[in-house]
């Protein structure tokens, strides 16, 4: 039973990480991480479309 | 309604805009920041009417005739888009200056608002303005505005208002009248033009402007310049400035906040390790606590220190530092065929690559703005400072000359690799660069917080997606062999990962790190650099690198060194590796956007995988012969190696390229 929680755990926290990735990827997100980022009004990272 | 908000570069255009708009795009206190355009819409509580207001914020120009790319893109938005009203932004504290491009807009026939901000600068510096004055005399509403100020005496609802009143009487704009101003055409006649529109700003400001020219702020920021900007003085005053950020986010502020943080990591994991207890598979076990949990955590533990560095890094923009930094390094960047120009790109490349190649688009010369996209990786990102802090936390006793260091190299090997470039491509172009220096101002702490908490922000964003699946995968691939069989802990090396990592290991033989881990680190260093330390993290197990006591208290370095199984001379070697190969692939997918061509881009990841390499050979060989008295292990190889990659540096500057000279001269000089 242990097992199976944990692996559920695993299974949601990973999906979740590469369902945002997906979602990023489809929305042209850099990533950059910095507001100075000329990109910075079309990337979602730091506003929500 | 469509508006467009123009000016001079550095008159506060996004400022104002996030003033309207409520956004919180980048500000900074030097020219150049915004190099694609912005929209936004204005916001409800100074917007009483039901139309929609949007607000397009347009790069800095100087005029109409475009000189830079950035200017392109403001003049071409203004002639072709058509909006509705034009918002000039004018810095009162320069006001002959601002008018010249206000007189051309004037000229468009759109209606046009004038905010004349800074108002509050030119209260301290005792210059009055006129401003009915100066709205009778430029024929449009001119409204006094502060967009730093919050509250309702900052103008900006005057001005919403009076861009409405503009908007709704669908009034032509009438011009100051300048003789074949519309019609010139040749380059004499368009200086012609010019001239009387000089003279003719000269008049309006003469009667509109009381200026106390010598106010005693000036006299202080001139002052202040003629030391921090001076030719000589400037570099040791930049590197002291960068050692104090460095210490106050490494050796001081940082770790005292990373205390608390690292806390809270270590008191997930151990809740995490009790409630599966011994009951779980420890396949299972491992990957959440070790891959998952730690491998995150070992990242996201850094995370205070580069908050007090962004914080640190961003106070100093907005006081006018930057700016001047970018004047000292002119000199060095002029020997090289670069200007001045080039700085601001990698400047930015300190908080993140991907801006500070995208920057680049403001250099107009093709062969500068492809070094500076190709050179400005170098910088230590944000990314790269917690593989600084963790190497000069582990190795170095938490010396911030490690990191400053690493940024003064950084600044050597662009300076180096430019002359480099310049003799390969044989353009021997120069361009001059001109910068309006901002004048210092008290650094806004609000403006600072935001931008700092907007990188951590996005921090966080990637640990928790790009690291966690890497380290999730790197745990697996240590896990598991090629038959899908678990290897035991004391036999790691027979691993997926480790058969992967090996043979590119034994390419750092020479380096002084030819260990898998380290290699597999390096590799999944490309997706994120973060990711060195979260790999680092999962293949050592290692879960808390920020609390260096945590392993120190062990054993001492000794200890760290039996970990990693490295000394300190192979550490710095690994570190100048990790910072100067190429940066990950969204910098170099930003590269090929900017570069425009294969060859450039294949060139510049090769020479930055060459000079990666040379750098941490040279590191590690000397600093060994330097301590030891001995060259390290593979010293022959990796010097036939090394040679090998300068000798064909040297065939590329030495073939014959008269051809490609000829051409680029012609090009110049048209």
């Amino acid at each position: 039973m242990g097992n199976i929680i944990v692996l559920g755990i695993i299974g949601l926290v990973v999906g979740l990480s590469i369902y945002k990735i997906v979602k990023d990827k489809k929305n042209n997100v850099k990533c950059s991480g910095c507001s100075a980022c000329p990109m910075n009004s079309n990337c979602n990272t730091h506003h929500s479309k | 309604m469509k508006i467009a908000l123009a000016g001079n570069p550095n008159s506060g255009k996004t400022t104002l805009f996030n003033a309207l708009t409520g956004k919180i795009e980048h500000v900074g206190n030097w020219p150049g920041v915004t190099v694609e355009k912005k929209e936004g819409s204005i916001k409800r509580s100074l917007n009483g009417s039901s139309e929609k207001m949007t607000v397009v914020d347009l790069p800095g120009a100087y005029s109409c005739s475009p000189y830079t790319q950035e200017e392109s893109i403001t003049k071409d938005f203004v002639m072709k888009e058509q909006p509705d009203v034009i918002l000039n932004i004018v810095d009162a504290t320069n006001l002959s200056r601002s008018l010249f491009f206000t007189s051309q807009l004037l000229e468009l026939g759109i209606p046009v608002v004038v905010a004349l901000n800074k108002s509050d600068l030119n209260v301290k510096q005792k210059t009055v303005i006129d401003t009915l004055l100066l709205s009778e005399k430029l024929h449009c509403p001119v409204v006094d505005t502060v967009a730093t100020k919050g509250g309702a005496s900052n103008g900006l609802s005057q001005l919403v208002q009076a861009i409405f009143g503009a908007y709704l009487s669908k009034e032509k704009q009438r011009s100051l009248g300048i003789r074949n101003a519309q019609t010139a055409a040749t380059k004499e006649e368009v200086q012609k033009v010019d001239e009387k529109r000089f003279k003719v700003i000269a008049s309006i400001v003469k009667e509109v402007e009381r200026r106390n020219v010598h106010s005693s702020s000036q006299k202080m920021g001139d002052a202040i310049d003629r030391v921090v900007a001076h030719k000589w003085l400037g570099i040791p005053i930049f590197v002291l400035v960068i050692w104090f950020v460095f210490s106050l986010s490494q050796s001081w502020l940082g770790p005292f906040l990373a205390d608390f943080f690292v806390g809270l990591i270590d008191g997930l994991y151990a809740l995490v390790d009790s409630a599966m207890g011994d009951s779980v598979n420890p396949v299972l076990h491992s990957l959440l606590l070790d891959g998952i949990i730690g491998g995150v955590g070992a990242v996201i533990g850094f995370l205070p220190l580069i908050m007090v560095l962004f914080f640190t890094l961003a106070l100093l923009e907005d006081v006018g530092y930057m700016a001047r930094v970018a004047v000292v390094m002119d000199r060095f960047f002029k020997k090289i065929g670069l200007s001045g120009k080039s700085i601001i790109p990698m400047i930015v490349s300190t908080g993140c690559a991907i801006p500070g190649v995208m920057a680049t688009r403001t250099i107009k010369n093709e062969r500068q703005r492809r070094t500076t996209a190709m050179l400005s990786p170098f910088m230590p990102c944000g990314a790269k400072l917690p593989i600084i802090a963790l190497f000069s936390g582990i190795f170095f006793n938490e010396n911030s000359w490690v990191g400053t260091s690493m940024y003064m190299l950084a600044i050597i090997v662009v300076i180096v690799s430019g002359l480099v470039i310049r003799k390969i491509t044989g353009d021997t172009s120069q361009s001059y660069f001109i910068m309006e220096l901002p004048e210092y101002r008290v650094p806004s702490v609000k403006r600072a917080a935001l931008s700092m908490l907007n990188r951590a922000k996005a921090f966080i964003i990637k640990a928790g997606t790009i690291i966690l699946v890497c380290n999730a995968v790197v745990q697996l691939l240590q896990t598991f062999n090629w038959s899908f069989q678990v290897v035991g802990e004391s036999n790691p090396g027979q691993s997926i990962l480790a058969s992967i990592a090996s043979p590119i290991a034994f390419l750092f033989i020479p380096l002084g790190f030819g260990i898998w881990q380290f290699a597999a680190a390096a590799i999944t260093g490309f997706i994120a650099k973060e990711n060195v330390v979260g790999t680092l993290a999962v293949t050592f197990a290692i879960t808390n690198f920020i609390d260096v006591e945590e392993l120190a208290l062990v054993g001492g370095t000794t200890e760290v060194m039996a970990v990693f199984g490295i000394g300190s001379v192979a550490a710095l070697a690994y570190l100048v590796f990790n910072l100067f190969t190429p940066p990950c692939f969204a910098a170099i997918g930003a590269m090929n956007a900017e570069l425009e061509s294969k060859k450039w881009l294949f060139g510049a990841i090769g020479y930055q995988l060459g000079t990666g390499y040379t750098l941490a050979f040279f590191v590690y060989q000397f600093g060994t012969l330097f301590t030891t008295g001995s060259f390290g292990t593979a010293f022959v190889p990796g010097l036939i190696a090394v040679a090998a990659m300068i000798g064909f540096i040297i065939y590329l500057i030495k073939r014959p390229k008269a051809v490609q000279s000829v051409s680029r001269t012609v090009k110049v000089g048209a």
